[in-house]
């Protein structure tokens, strides 16, 4: 298997040594950096498949990194900072990263969020698009195969969490409420005030999301329902 | 060098104390002179001045002369003591007239051939007494016979006095000497000789038709009538100089003291005058400065308004020189030695008086003058000030009353023009006096109006302002002049109250630009520690203690993760640095979803959550806040809550707020105040062992009231309630939040 190379760029040798090492033991080649100059430089010297990339930093920062990187080149770039404002992240994405990672963050999370965006990067196009295959970022809902994959992987899902995410996905960015999706998905009227449904939501969002915490597809509409994001 | 000193020194307090001092002396030099020659003036003649000796003077002439006159009257007229008791002396018509006079009795002739005529013995009448007035003549023939006789004894005793007195005063005399000669050159009378007299210059000889005077005193002597209807001879003389004794003697030291005294006193008197007048001088020059061209420093003194200050003084002035007047002719005139002295104090003290008040009152006019207030300090410009601002319209008020008084002067006169011309039968003019009075008045309602529209202008632009419109800015270019001051105040006040804003803006920004920066300060280094705790925890140490340990330290990190979090959060919340978005959100559903997300929590707690409500229940809130809110207090219970007991959720209207009440049992004895659990860093408890930051309760609080809601808690016993109070959805504002959200991302 080919090595891919990752640019590793933050202004504390330490945090990139830590990334280095983590990276390293799932075999990817690290090259570093420590501000956005020698981030610019290295892109020239190297090819580069996922850049980890540092906001605060001296000289040239993350942000206009990213901006000078996007005029020629469209590889991953995962922004990791401290600042952890939803502006901040807004700002982050719109400028072109792919996605936002904040400090103190878990390595393990850091390493399945960077896995994500190299698979997204280099299965380029490998699955034909079918009628029964909804597709949302790197969430598939198979309803021939009754299956979820993520990432191309298949996750293991009850026949209820089936039920509820086949729901959302199908209506993408609409809100359905608890009662909605009760009613929906197990087709009784809702009753009781029950907490099953939000017990299922996140039990669906810890198997198929990186960080449940902060989901990316399935998202919370506190007080109103839930819904899937659109992508 | 010297004169630089002396002038820097001549302006010092000390020298002006010392000069005043100086001239307060000098004052009561002067005054002092002042009495004392004027006593002696008064004493004397001006002939004093010119006199060589005391033989020349007035009042030694006049003595003299009083003598003489005494010894004509004793010796030559009276002579002795039986001619006057044997009544040869006595001049008839002189006593009729006195008793006339004495008893009130006019002279007069009863009828035109009846007359009454007076002797010493009784009445002679020429002439028949009618019968009306018999008894009238009875009566004062009466009294005439009663009453004559003694009055005549009573005049022959008043000469007998006259002469005692007379041998009386020249008993007491040592220096006036004299003697009397008959016609046959007897010496009848005198207190020395022929030979003693010879020895004395100063003599005066005096006889009938013949004087000889080689003092100058006869102009002086009363009694030369005398001496023309007799044939005596008198000599007197004067001893040159004065014997020890007598009045004469007194005289002469009176003048020896006079004639010594008056230059010594005239020039003391001078000599202080100029002095006076020298420190007057310097008093002004240095007046109210403390060096020279220096500050001009004022006195209270001189807050009087000048005319005031002046009339004070020229009254003060007036009125002690009147009462001083009276006192120095009480003085001249006063006999009694004590009374002259208390009199002369007095007046001493009020010389001094006045000359303090004049030093005073011409001190703060040079001070004044100096300092170029003097005109400023009068009544008269302070007064023409005050009516000019009340004219020139620098105040409102003073504005408006010069706007009315011209209104009403312009309208009275145009209409004492149509009056008069339409009584004067001139209709033309008068119609056209009609046509400027409408046209008059037409404009200044119109210029009113203008004002009026301007006031409005200045009014809707500070209700603007007080409702919190701060980009409403008022046009002063649309403001009549007599408003422009005041609406340039207002347009100030904006200006003011939007910068004041803007910085506490600014201020807020930076607040938060801190926290940002603070907490990335604090993330940079934890990211390393998490990172490396790991990659320890990965390594698969042989030793079971440094497992132990790198477990605790992995814990820990990620403790202090969650610290950091919240500590950044709770100063978030609490500066109100957040964003609230109000939606319409459903309590029921956010309880469950909240209680959902927490699932595995509650779980592990072994605790178990009753939620009762009936249906949704729409409060207005910001989804995302309201879930903090939940979290924290469902984390709360978790930790703090009795292992496998329940936890009840209550969710209900009271009248325009939706309430939570969550209840669950404590583990621990609740031993805090209700209201200090919402403090920050305040924990269920003492000891802080459990996680948590116990910033809590704190944040929800916070965030509870930055949504317009209320978070409270009860203890009642073991039993833990925290209640959430959020406004309700209202029923106008109805539209899918989520929807208007999206529409606005």
């Amino acid at each position: 298997m080919e090595k891919f190379n990752i640019l590793v760029c933050d202004d504390d040798k330490s945090i990139v040594d830590a990334i280095e090492i983590y990276l390293k033991q799932e075999g990817y080649h690290i090259i570093k950096a420590y501000n956005g100059f020698e981030a610019l430089k290295a892109l020239e010297e190297h090819e580069i498949h996922l850049i980890l990339l540092d906001i605060m930093m001296p000289k040239l920062d993350g942000l206009n990194t990213t901006v000078k990187i996007r005029e020629t080149l469209n590889i991953p770039i995962i922004i990791l900072s401290a600042k952890s404002e939803d502006t901040d992240k807004i700002l982050g994405l719109n400028f072109g990263a792919d996605d936002y990672i904040t400090k103190p963050f878990n390595p393990l999370e850091l390493l399945a969020r960077v896995k994500s965006q190299m698979r997204r990067y280099t299965a380029l196009g490998s699955i034909a698009e079918k009628s029964n295959v909804i597709k949302i970022g790197e969430l598939e809902l198979d309803k021939d195969a009754k299956e979820v994959r993520v990432s191309g992987e298949a996750v293991k899902l009850t026949a209820t969490e089936y039920g509820i995410l086949q729901l959302l996905m199908e209506n993408v960015g609409k809100v359905f409420s608890i009662d909605q999706i009760y009613e929906k998905v197990w087709n009784e009227l809702s009753f009781a005030p029950e907490n099953t449904v939000s017990v299922h939501i996140r039990r669906i969002r810890e198997k198929i999301e990186i960080n449940p915490k902060e989901p990316r597809y399935l998202k919370v509409v506190w007080g109103i329902g839930y819904k899937i994001e659109k992508i | 060098m010297d004169t630089k000193l002396k002038k820097f020194k001549c302006y010092q307090t000390k020298c002006k104390v010392a000069v005043a001092v100086l001239l307060f002396i000098c004052a009561m030099a002067n005054f002092f002179c002042g009495i004392i020659a004027a006593n002696i003036s008064n004493q004397w003649d001006r002939s004093i001045i010119e006199a060589k000796s005391v033989y020349e003077t007035y009042e030694f002439k006049n003595k003299f002369a009083q003598a003489i006159d005494e010894v004509i009257k004793a010796e030559v007229y009276y002579r002795n003591e039986n001619r006057i008791t044997g009544g040869e002396l006595i001049d008839r018509e002189e006593l009729i007239a006195d008793f006339k006079r004495y008893y009130g009795i006019k002279d007069g002739i009863i009828t035109g051939n009846t007359s009454i005529n007076e002797t010493l013995d009784g009445l002679i009448i020429h002439g028949s007494i009618p019968n009306s007035l018999k008894s009238n003549f009875d009566e004062y023939k009466e009294l005439v016979e009663s009453r004559l006789p003694l009055y005549r004894k009573m005049y022959i005793q008043n000469q007998v006095d006259e002469y005692k007195r007379s041998e009386r005063y020249f008993s007491g005399i040592v220096n006036f000497l004299y003697y009397v000669e008959d016609s046959q050159g007897n010496v009848v009378a005198g207190n020395t000789t022929r030979g003693e007299m010879s020895n004395i210059d100063r003599t005066v000889v005096l006889s009938s038709g013949f004087c000889s005077d080689n003092i100058g005193v006869s102009p002086y002597i009363q009694n030369n009538l005398f001496m023309e209807n007799s044939d005596y001879k008198v000599y007197v003389g004067i001893r040159d100089p004065f014997a020890v004794g007598d009045e004469f003697y007194n005289l002469g030291q009176e003048y020896i003291f006079a004639k010594a005294g008056l230059p010594i006193l005239f020039s003391v008197f001078t000599g202080s005058t100029l002095l006076i007048i020298f420190c007057f001088a310097y008093l002004i020059r240095v007046a109210g400065q403390t060096e020279k061209g220096g500050k001009i420093s004022y006195l209270a003194v001189d807050k009087i308004y000048n005319e005031i200050h002046f009339l004070l003084v020229c009254g003060l002035l007036m009125f002690s020189l009147l009462l001083g007047i009276s006192l120095l002719s009480s003085i001249l005139r006063e006999t009694a030695i004590f009374w002259a002295y208390i009199f002369t104090t007095i007046l001493g003290i009020l010389y001094i008086c006045n000359i303090a008040l004049i030093t005073s009152y011409v001190t703060s006019v040079a001070r004044q003058i100096k300092g170029k207030i003097f005109w400023r300090n009068t009544w008269i410009s302070v007064t023409i000030r005050r009516l000019s601002e009340l004219f020139t319209g620098k105040t409102f008020r003073g504005w408006m009353i010069f706007v009315m008084l011209w209104y009403g002067l312009g309208n009275c006169v145009i209409m004492g023009v149509a009056i008069f011309t339409a009584q004067m039968d001139s209709v033309i003019i008068c119609l056209l006096a009609t046509i400027v009075l409408f046209v008059f008045n037409g404009v200044c309602i119109f210029f009113f109006l203008r004002a009026l529209r301007s006031l409005k202008r200045i009014m809707i632009s500070a209700r603007e302002t007080s409702k919190g419109n701060l980009l409403y800015k008022l046009n002063l270019e649309e403001i009549s002049p007599s408003f422009i001051n005041f609406a340039t105040d207002i347009a100030n006040i904006q200006d003011g109250l939007k910068n004041s804003v803007a910085d506490a803006v600014k201020g807020e920004r930076m607040k938060t630009e801190l926290i940002t920066n603070v907490s990335h300060d604090l993330k940079t280094p934890l990211t390393s520690i998490i990172s490396y705790v790991d990659l320890l925890r990965s390594l698969k140490m042989e030793n079971q203690t440094a497992r132990d340990y790198v477990e605790v330290l992995y814990d820990k990190s990620y403790r202090l993760k969650q610290l950091i979090e919240d500590l950044i959060e709770a100063s978030k919340v609490s500066s109100g640095n957040i964003t609230v978005e109000a939606m319409r959100v459903d309590y029921r559903q956010i309880t469950l979803q909240a209680i959902g997300e927490l699932e595995e929590k509650i779980e592990a707690a072994g605790l178990e959550m009753k939620v009762s409500c009936p249906e949704a229940l729409y409060i207005k809130a910001d989804g995302r806040h309201l879930w903090r809110i939940l979290e924290n207090m469902v984390s709360n219970a978790v930790k703090y809550s009795l292992p496998d007991s329940r936890v009840y959720i209550d969710i209900f209207q009271a009248e325009d707020r939706g309430i939570l009440v969550m209840k669950n049992i404590s583990a621990a004895p609740i031993d805090f105040d209700e209201t200090r659990l919402t403090d920050r860093f305040v924990r269920g408890d003492a000891s802080r062992t459990t996680e948590g930051s116990g910033l809590g309760l704190s944040i929800a609080q916070s965030l509870a009231e930055a949504q317009g809601g209320t978070f409270g808690i009860k203890v009642d016993g073991d039993l833990f309630k925290a209640i959430v109070c959020m406004p309700l959805w209202e029923a106008e504002e109805e539209l899918f939040p989520e929807e208007g959200e999206t529409d606005v991302m």
